[in-house]
């Protein structure tokens, strides 16, 4: 299963969807801040494709699902606040659930580490929590725009996302906090920060003038529980800072925001369909 | 020997109907107009001395799909509060009510505005092709 998130910016880029969900076998796209229709959307991407995409039931406001499985795979569970969750049902394996995010922008909401993401951070985490309970298992995946870095407080804390950046960690399941049993979600991200990554430093660059700034951001991010880890290799999310023959960069390597978008789309395959 | 008041006069009992209920009857009126294809649930939740009441239209032939339509904050005297149209707003501005009739006339612009309907026509098309592939 190959999933695809881009923030989009606002932009209409029919070309860049389409030349990027094609060659990529994207199975789920997943937009946010996404200045095209369903409609143009379908258009762009379904233009001489053999497996055409649907758009299966929209209805939250930011974050937006598109798919290449037969409509009836992707039941949705839950839409809130900058969170839409969905159960799909492969043609082949076990279902998994994939929630969208994307998250309270810290330009409104004051710097790092504040305390209205880690809280709105907190009441995701529920809403993730009570969907795998309505749904019957923790087979989940979170992807999209945290608006916060790995790092942060509200992607590490134990009553909010409780990512961690190993595996070895997140295969423990849970942990135990102030009496309460948090599970932990594996945070493949953290592999790719910096200039000894793979690919770009970041997804998202901004240039601040308060005392602390990263410059780049890895806004855009991957969380998977523990009992997707074996349907996951490193090797298996990339940041794409390409489309096709089209650069998303500019010459000094951060997202060109005047012709594409200011976030890098980020994909993800996990080896979910076995037969 | 008669007990002494030393309460004075209490004040009386207002007929009130709070913010929760408001909400409750709201939740009963979708469920008649859709003759229960689309029910209206509200969650009360407390963070310190304010209350979070949220609002959400599930789809109880979806699998209880549930869709966050608003959220009001309030104190412990319930006004001023605040509303949160979570479908459009993302959470970052609320609109202040200081009595009930002004949380009532919100109510109304955001349960009968095009956003809301979009969202209820939307769910009812999903449901009832979803019963016609089960019929």
């Amino acid at each position: 299963m190959q999933i695809l998130f881009w923030n989009m910016n606002n932009r209409k880029l029919p070309d860049q969807l389409s030349a990027l969900v094609c060659p990529l076998e994207i199975d789920i796209l997943i937009v946010a801040e996404c200045g095209m229709s369903d409609v143009e959307i379908l258009q762009s991407i379904n233009e001489g494709n053999a497996r055409p995409f649907t758009s299966p039931l929209n209805l939250g406001s930011t974050i937006r699902f598109f798919t290449r499985y037969v409509p009836e795979s992707v039941m949705p569970v839950w839409d809130d606040w900058g969170v839409s969750v969905r159960k799909i049902a492969p043609p082949l394996g076990e279902e998994c659930t994939v929630v969208g995010v994307h998250l309270p922008s810290k330009l409104y909401r004051g710097s790092r580490n504040n305390p209205d993401q880690l809280s709105h951070a907190r009441s995701v985490a529920e809403v993730i929590t009570e969907a795998e309970q309505r749904v019957g298992h923790d087979r989940t995946v979170v992807i999209g725009d945290f608006n916060m870095n790995p790092f942060e407080d509200g992607l590490v804390a134990a009553d909010a996302f409780h990512s961690v950046m190993d595996r070895q960690t997140a295969a423990e399941l849970t942990r135990t906090v102030d009496s309460k049993k948090r599970k932990y979600f594996f945070n493949p991200m953290w592999s790719l920060l910096g200039d000894a990554s793979p690919g770009p430093p970041g997804t998202y660059y901004y240039r601040g003038s308060g005392q602390i700034c990263y410059f780049w951001n890895t806004f855009d991010q991957v969380l998977l529980r523990p009992s997707l880890l074996d349907c996951f290799r490193s090797e298996d999310l990339e940041v794409i800072t390409s489309v096709g023959s089209q650069s998303l960069r500019k010459q000094n390597g951060r997202p060109n925001r005047n012709l594409y978008s200011d976030h890098f789309p980020i994909r993800l395959q996990l080896t979910i369909e076995r037969p | 020997m008669s007990i002494e008041n030393l309460w004075g006069e209490l004040p009386k009992i207002a007929h009130m109907r709070t913010p929760a209920i408001i909400l409750r009857e709201q939740a009963e009126s979708l469920k008649a107009q859709t003759k229960g294809l689309l029910v209206g649930d509200v969650k009360q939740t407390q963070g310190g001395p304010q209350f979070f009441l949220m609002f959400y239209i599930v789809a109880p032939t979806l699998g209880g799909y549930r869709f966050h339509l608003l959220s009001v904050e309030h104190g412990l005297g319930f006004y001023p509060l605040v509303v949160f149209h979570v479908a459009v707003q993302s959470g970052e501005k609320g609109v202040q009510c200081d009595d009930e009739e002004e949380f009532v006339l919100e109510l109304r612009r955001i349960l009968s505005s095009d956003t809301t309907r979009d969202v209820i026509q939307k769910l009812l098309t999903h449901v009832l092709s979803d019963q016609r592939q089960v019929g």
